[in-house]
């Protein structure tokens, strides 16, 4: 089933955008996914701050259930606040994937945030999440894309001319080479 | 019924549906403010209302209760909703309103309100400001009403609305009693197939690709049940099972179909009038029927029914709980829907908010509970799950225990054919249920009156989300998980209205949580189903419609600004911002708000120009923007940028390589005070220290080349373009148009602006309207006019800063000239634009020269040390303008070459001789004769200019004619000088050439005849009679050797002092030598060492020459003697064969600086001795004595060559005249008597005599030396008078 991916930086500016996976999306489809995408932020966003449990083995789900079985817990804890899911995950970029966040219809939002603000979210058109391949896809370009930000002709810091509004973020990526290693790192992992 | 703000409550179901109708006149404004009021009055106490003769419905039975009118503006069709009338008869709509301004009848307006609303129960009229009408008919008739004024409205608006409640009572006994004995039947029933089924969809399935799947089983909803509510306890699980199989033994006992039925016509009969009654305020009586028909309904498993039935006691308990009256869970709610209970210690812990008093009150009402018929099963049913006070249950979760329930209920009644819930109910469901969560958001255990207040008139809802802290119990994310369920559902398939109502709660429900995407997103699939309503007529424009685009543009952070954007195809979210640009303006057209419209199609094409392709700009253009320019929306055209640069032109100049050169230079008039005042900071103040930087900074006051100003304070920056004309110049303007779109742009007209119409004026405007110029998509163009120069500018200068331009006849508009359109780095400024200073001057006189001699053009061959004369003509070409200014003045090509610091490398003898040169050719070289004053227009002048070369150094070959001139008019400020220059190639041949001199002394004195006719010879011998004291010795003879070196023959004269030679004819290119005889430079009065030499450019600072003074006292001798040979020495010539053709010869620039032999020719005190030799006899015989005296005296007694020796030798040296050899010391010539050489003291004057005796015939000379040692080279001084003696 066809996949559409972005890069989210600051002031919800799409810095990457790809269509990934077997299949196509339908015209109309393929219109509304930034706009289903961009919605999702908001939940990214109120789940960032949620605790991960104290005893929680994993955070990741069977993609059964929404929120990656950490808002549950959360929510079960009684909200309060916390720093970016904690400290409490096995590995460092273990709490920055998120898993299911959000659907639409039969579209499943899957979703990881960087220690940066940076989100890189996706839209399932199967409405499944496999959380275990989603979570090494999303690491593999986390990884590319600080990869990335090392060159030093990328704009990390802010483009004057980038933004309309002025508001200063990342440049958007240009790069080919990104664009076809993600699209490798798809093949490897989604399917 | 304003469809776009509608916000579902909880209790719905409780509001009596009233639609209000304006009859007459009304004004929007003035129909929204009474709608307004009217709302105000929406809640009604029975107590207030007048009772009435009605068993089920008189409002004496409750008096605590209320009516809750929902007036709304829109109509609602009922025929739509005519399957619910029976399963949800509250969705009728009850109460007609009509609110009439005018006069018109009453009964006729009643007439055609029953006409029109034939299914509405109850009808009235409320008249406003209408004084004809009769107050009678308020007599006759109940349900017409009367207001005087505004001002009446507050006192008898309310009582109105409780006649208007009472009538609806009445109507609604009479309606209710044709539902008696009517069996009611389920929504399927009725409606059949049209009816929408709920059609469930896990978000695990696949919409999109079409595959559809009716996914409704039970067992699919009863997971998504557990799935979706992890809220339900594990207890509830346990005792849902218990449930199950309980209803199973239930239904087992429930043999027969006829008891069945019965019991399933009675529990609906009595759900429906739990309905019925929730609508007359009789929330008790309704809790009741609910409660009862939920008993009987679960029993026969009609779970559509009891659904609805669990509904009506939700709502009843909540309704309970506002009226603050005590009530008891019923045991079928406690069955169905287990809830924890709270012990009172427990509450008072967790009851934190004192003010959420529910229901302990003074008013207790004993429900009449009707217990179920069946008692054993009741038996044995445990304990807990009998009746219980509401105040030891946590009533919200009790709440969304039984909203869960009815959904479970719904779900399942899906499988059935007919007894199934339609969409729209469920739909419906969802909300309601979502508007409580959000309400009940922070309540803990009770709801506080604020809380109830918000969840039964959800409308007084803040507009401000919610903080994030109010989610206390309900997470904020749990919220939006159960909205999420709406998606689950086929919205699509539903009827508009219902679409829209759906979309808008969302986005309100996103709001309040403050999830602004969400809720942008929401907004966005309303619109899109606004657009995909065939039915355009449906939906008028509202107000509110423009509020919610502009929301959405403020969600999706779109700026109304139609500024461009900096040039970024890669900008991702901008193709977002288009799409919702696009469905915005889509939206705006379909709902006639053609002006919002415009704006988006504005907002598209100038900033997102590079998101759209051609098709899509050109239909932009062809049916939004062309439309909008015609009907007077548009005003401006939208690019700014459109300008990208002016050029001016000079189209006509006589020098292309420099067009500057004509202009006249600017010189402004200054009085006399004025020149004083700015003559005085260049006077030097001895008392000021030297500031080297003080005459920069003068310049830099007076210099105004700025090329780029920025006017920070205006906060623009621009660069600025410097051009010079003159009037009557033929100027061309250039400007670059620029089309940064894919259709073509049409300019219909360009114009200066009104500032620079006042000096300049566009030739010749080929754009108009009717001839408009098309710039080509995606291009840049250049458009040329001609421009006229009108006035002059005078002192100041005009800037062109923008041109007026017209695009598609929209009105003229001022467009500046665009440098750079991207933002500079710092942020400050989005543009950065050109200007051009223009400078127009006044007309100027324009003089030429012509060259009246027969000469060739500017060139001059001149004979050295001639004078040339050069007969010139000026005339003023101009014929308007006189010349009132002129000035001549020259430079050579010596002075050109010169470099500033010329005379750091020379010695101060050089330095003197070139200065002579220079001072020459300043002074007397070239001379105006006849200097003009002033040209009148047309005039013409002679004059001339002599050249003299006699004085002008070899390397004079070229030399400038400067005349600066100009009017100065009426100005009294400003003057313009123009300079007409030309340049003379001068050749100078040379005629008389000096080559050489040399000074040699002389020592035979003449006898009388010798001298006769030579010239010099002549002159010493007359001066040495004329002068008894002086001696042949005081003489010296200067050679001069003169070269002619002009091609024909030339007569010379030379001349020294009072000494004046013969003529000489120098055939070409031969040599004269010419003896000339100077009287030596005395030692008496003079001291050449001592005498500086003269400087003719004086108060030069810091020369230092780096001479020993040795050197400079040697220097200083050579000077003066050769000035004093080139001062006196003249040289006439003129051709032999004509003698008016000639000259005088400057032989100071052939000679050189003169060696030290001529030097110690001419002076005398060169040497620290004075020798003088005498001899006794001038002519002896063989055999004779000879006896010479030497006087040996020092010059000064503190010679400048140092301190002499105290002894010195002196030598006397004799010469054999005519070979001019050295006699040896011991020779057989002469014979010394003694010795011929004496050792003399060197301090004093001493006389020494020396004998000789000539033993051979001969003429010798004698003179003396001295000399340190017998060494040679130790020689002080060679006596340089020579005495000869004879020898016969």
């Amino acid at each position: 089933m066809p996949e559409y991916f972005a890069i989210v930086g600051p002031g919800d500016r799409p810095l990457y955008e790809s269509e990934l996976g077997r299949g196509a999306w339908t015209p109309e489809q393929r219109e509304l996914n930034p706009f289903v995408l961009h919605s999702s932020l908001d939940v990214i966003e109120d789940l960032q701050w949620q605790l991960l449990p104290e005893n929680s083995d994993t955070v990741s789900n069977t993609g059964g259930g929404e929120f990656g079985g950490a808002a549950q817990s959360g929510a079960a804890q009684g909200g309060g606040g916390g720093f970016l899911r904690s400290h409490r995950a096995k590995t460092e970029t273990d709490n920055c994937y998120l898993g299911r966040v959000d659907h639409f219809y039969g579209l499943a939002v899957s979703a990881y945030t960087t220690y940066s603000g940076l989100k890189l979210l996706m839209v399932h058109g199967s409405g499944i999440v496999d959380d275990a391949n989603c979570r090494s896809f999303y690491q593999e370009v986390h990884e590319l894309y600080v990869k990335t930000l090392m060159n030093p002709f990328y704009s990390a810091g802010g483009s004057a001319n980038g933004s309309g509004s002025g508001t200063i973020g990342p440049a958007p990526i240009t790069s080919r080479a990104f664009d076809s290693r993600v699209k490798a790192i798809a093949r490897r992992h989604l399917r | 019924m304003n469809s776009l703000v509608h916000y579902p409550s909880f209790v719905d179901p409780c509001q009596i549906r009233t639609l209000v109708v304006p009859i007459g006149r009304w004004k929007w404004d003035d129909c929204e403010l009474a709608l307004e009021n009217l709302k105000r009055f929406n809640e009604i106490r029975l107590l207030d209302i007048t009772p009435l003769d009605s068993p089920l419905f008189n409002p004496q039975g409750f008096p605590q209760g209320r009516l809750f009118f929902q007036f709304n503006s829109l109509g609602h069709t009922d025929e739509t909703d005519l399957f619910l009338c029976d399963f949800e008869p509250f969705r009728k709509q009850f109460v007609v309103i009509g609110l009439v301004n005018d006069d018109s009848d009453p009964v006729k307006n009643m007439e055609i309100l029953r006409e029109k609303y034939a299914t509405t129960i109850s009808h009235s009229l409320i008249y406003f400001n209408s004084k004809n009408v009769s107050e009678k008919l308020d007599d006759r008739d109940p349900r017409v009403f009367h207001i005087k004024s505004f001002n009446e409205m507050e006192k008898r608006l309310e009582t109105i609305i409780c006649d208007i409640g009472r009538s609806f009572l009445l109507s609604l006994n009479h309606y209710y009693s044709s539902y008696k004995h009517v069996t009611l039947r389920s929504p399927g029933i009725i409606g059949g197939n049209s009816i929408m089924k709920m059609n469930l969809t896990k978000y695990g399935d696949d919409v999109l690709s079409g595959k559809n799947s009716l996914r409704n089983t039970s067992s699919n909803a009863a997971a998504s049940q557990s799935a979706n509510s992890k809220r339900l306890s594990s207890f509830e699980l346990t005792t849902n099972s218990i449930k199950k199989s309980a209803s199973i033994k239930l239904a087992s006992t429930l043999s027969t179909s006829d008891s069945r039925a019965q019991q399933r016509a009675r529990g609906r009969q009595l759900k429906i009038l739990g309905n019925f009654q929730l609508l007359a305020g009789k929330y008790l009586d309704a809790l009741n029927s609910f409660t009862e028909a939920a008993e009987l309904l679960h029993k026969i498993r009609d779970l559509l029914w009891l659904g609805s039935a669990l509904d009506g006691v939700a709502i009843s308990f909540l309704l309970l709980s506002y009226l603050q009256i005590s009530f008891c869970i019923p045991e079928i709610v406690n069955k169905l829907c287990p809830v924890e209970i709270s012990s009172p210690e427990e509450k008072s812990v967790n009851d934190t908010t004192p003010k959420a008093t529910t229901p302990r009150t003074s008013t207790t009402v004993t429900p009449m509970h009707m217990k179920s018929p069946r008692n054993s099963i009741v038996a044995n049913v445990n304990p807990t799950m009998l009746e219980l006070e509401v105040d030891k249950v946590n009533l919200p979760k009790l709440i969304q225990l039984i909203s869960n329930k009815i959904l479970y209920y719904y779900e399942l009644s899906v499988s059935h054919n007919s007894e199934y819930a339609p969409q729209v109910v469920y739909c419906n469901l969802l909300l309601r249920i979502l508007t409580f969560m959000v309400s009940a958001r922070s309540a803990t255990s009770t709801l506080s009156t604020k809380v109830l207040q918000s969840i039964i008139n959800p409308q007084s809802s803040t507009t401000e989300p919610l903080p994030a802290d109010d989610f206390t119990n309900t997470h904020a994310l749990e919220v939006y998980r159960f909205s999420n369920r709406l998606f689950e559902l086929d919205l699509a398939g539903m009827s508009i209205e219902a679409q829209i109502g759906v979309y808008n709660t969302l986005a309100n429900v996103y709001h309040l949580l403050g999830y602004n995407r969400k809720k942008g997103f929401a907004l966005l699939l309303l619109l899109q189903t606004l657009l995909q309503d065939k039915k355009t007529k449906s939906f008028k424009w509202h107000p509110a419609y423009r509020e919610l685009l502009k929301g959405i543009m403020h969600l999706y952070k779109i700026d109304s600004n139609t500024e461009p954007l900096a040039h970024n195809e890669d900008d991702n979210w901008l193709k977002i911002q288009k799409k919702v640009i696009c469905l915005c303006r889509d939206v705006a057209e379909k709902v006639g708000d053609f002006s919002l419209c415009a704006k988006m199609a504005l907002l598209l094409i100038s900033k997102h120009t590079f998101c759209l392709t051609t098709d899509n700009q050109e239909s932009i253009l062809k049916d939004y923007i062309l439309p909008s320019i015609k009907q007077g929306e548009i005003l401006q055209y939208w690019d700014p940028c459109i300008l990208r640069s002016v050029e001016l032109r000079r189209l006509e100049t006589n020098d292309p390589t420099n067009p500057d050169s004509e202009f006249p230079r600017e010189r402004s008039i200054l009085d006399d005070q004025k020149l004083k005042s700015v003559a005085k900071p260049h006077m030097l103040d001895t008392h000021e220290v030297f500031n080297p930087f003080k005459h920069l900074t003068l310049e830099d006051d007076t210099s105004n080349n700025a090329t780029n100003k920025s006017d920070d304070a205006a906060g623009i920056s621009t660069s600025t373009i410097f051009h010079k004309f003159i009037l009557g110049d033929n100027i061309e303007l250039a400007c670059n148009l620029q089309n940064p779109f894919d259709f073509e742009v049409i300019v219909t007209k360009i114009e200066l602006t009104e500032r620079s119409r006042e000096f300049c004026q566009l030739g010749q405007n080929t754009v108009t309207e009717f001839s408009p110029f098309i710039l080509k998509p995606r291009s840049m163009t250049t458009l040329s006019f001609p421009l006229i120069l009108q006035k002059s500018t005078s002192s100041e200068s005009h800037i062109l800063e923008a041109l007026d331009i017209s695009v598609f006849n929209l009105p003229l508009q001022e467009f500046k000239i665009i440098f750079d359109d991207t933002k500079s780095e710092s942020g400050m400024h989005r543009y950065t634009y050109n200007a051009i200073d223009m400078k127009i001057i006044p007309e100027q006189p324009h003089l030429e020269l012509i060259n009246d001699s027969s000469a060739a053009e500017n060139c001059v061959m001149v004979l050295d040390g001639t004078t040339t004369r050069l007969p010139l003509r000026l005339n003023n070409k101009s014929l308007g303008c006189e010349v009132d200014y002129i000035k001549f003045s020259t430079i050579t090509n010596i002075e050109k070459e010169l470099k500033p610091d010329y005379w750091r490398k020379l010695s101060p003898d050089k330095l003197y001789n070139f200065e002579l040169g220079l001072r020459a050719l300043k002074q007397s070289c070239i001379k105006i004769i006849d200097q003009p004053t002033g040209l009148k227009p047309n005039e013409g002048v002679n004059f001339a200019v002599d050249l003299d070369v006699m004085s002008v150094p070899l390397n004079f070959n070229k030399f400038d004619l400067i005349i600066e001139y100009g009017m100065k008019g009426s100005s009294e400020k400003l003057m313009y000088v123009k300079e007409l220059k030309v340049t003379y190639d001068v050749t100078v041949r040379k005629a008389i050439e000096v080559p050489s001199l040399d000074v040699i002394p002389i020592s035979e004195t003449f006898k009388q005849d010798v001298g006769a006719d030579v010239d010099w010879a002549a002159y010493l011998q007359k001066q040495l009679t004329k002068d008894k004291n002086l001696r042949v010795n005081d003489f010296a003879l200067v050679l001069v050797d003169f070269r002619n070196s002009w091609i024909d023959g030339i007569t010379l004269q030379a001349e020294f002092d009072d000494f004046s030679g013969k003529s000489y004819m120098v055939e070409t290119e031969h040599t004269l030598r010419i003896i000339i005889p100077v009287r030596k430079i005395a030692n008496t009065n003079n001291v050449l060492s001592e005498k500086p030499i003269p400087t003719v450019v004086t108060n030069r600072q810091f020369i230092r020459t780096n001479l020993t003074d040795e050197q400079i006292m040697d220097v200083r001798e050579r000077f003066w003697c050769r000035e004093y040979i080139l001062d006196r020495l003249k040289c006439k010539w003129h051709f032999s064969h004509d003698k008016n053709v000639g000259g005088l010869v400057d032989a100071r620039k052939f000679l050189d600086v003169f060696d030290n032999n001529i030097v110690a020719a001419l002076y005398e005190g060169k040497f620290p001795y004075h020798i003088n030799v005498n001899l006794d006899k001038e002519s002896l015989k063989v055999g004779e004595h000879l006896k010479a005296t030497v006087n040996v005296s020092p010059v000064k007694d503190n010679s400048t060559l140092g301190e002499l020796p105290s002894i010195i030798l002196l030598n006397v040296l004799i010469f054999d005249n005519r070979t001019s050899k050295l006699l040896s010391k011991s020779n057989r010539r002469i014979l010394y008597n003694g010795l011929s050489c004496k050792s003399i003291s060197g301090g004093t004057a001493t006389e020494t005599t020396f004998d000789f005796l000539p033993i051979e015939t001969g003429q010798y000379q004698i003179c003396a030396c001295l000399s340190r040692s017998d060494d040679r080279d130790t020689v002080i001084q060679l006596d340089h008078s020579i005495v000869i003696f004879n020898v016969l």
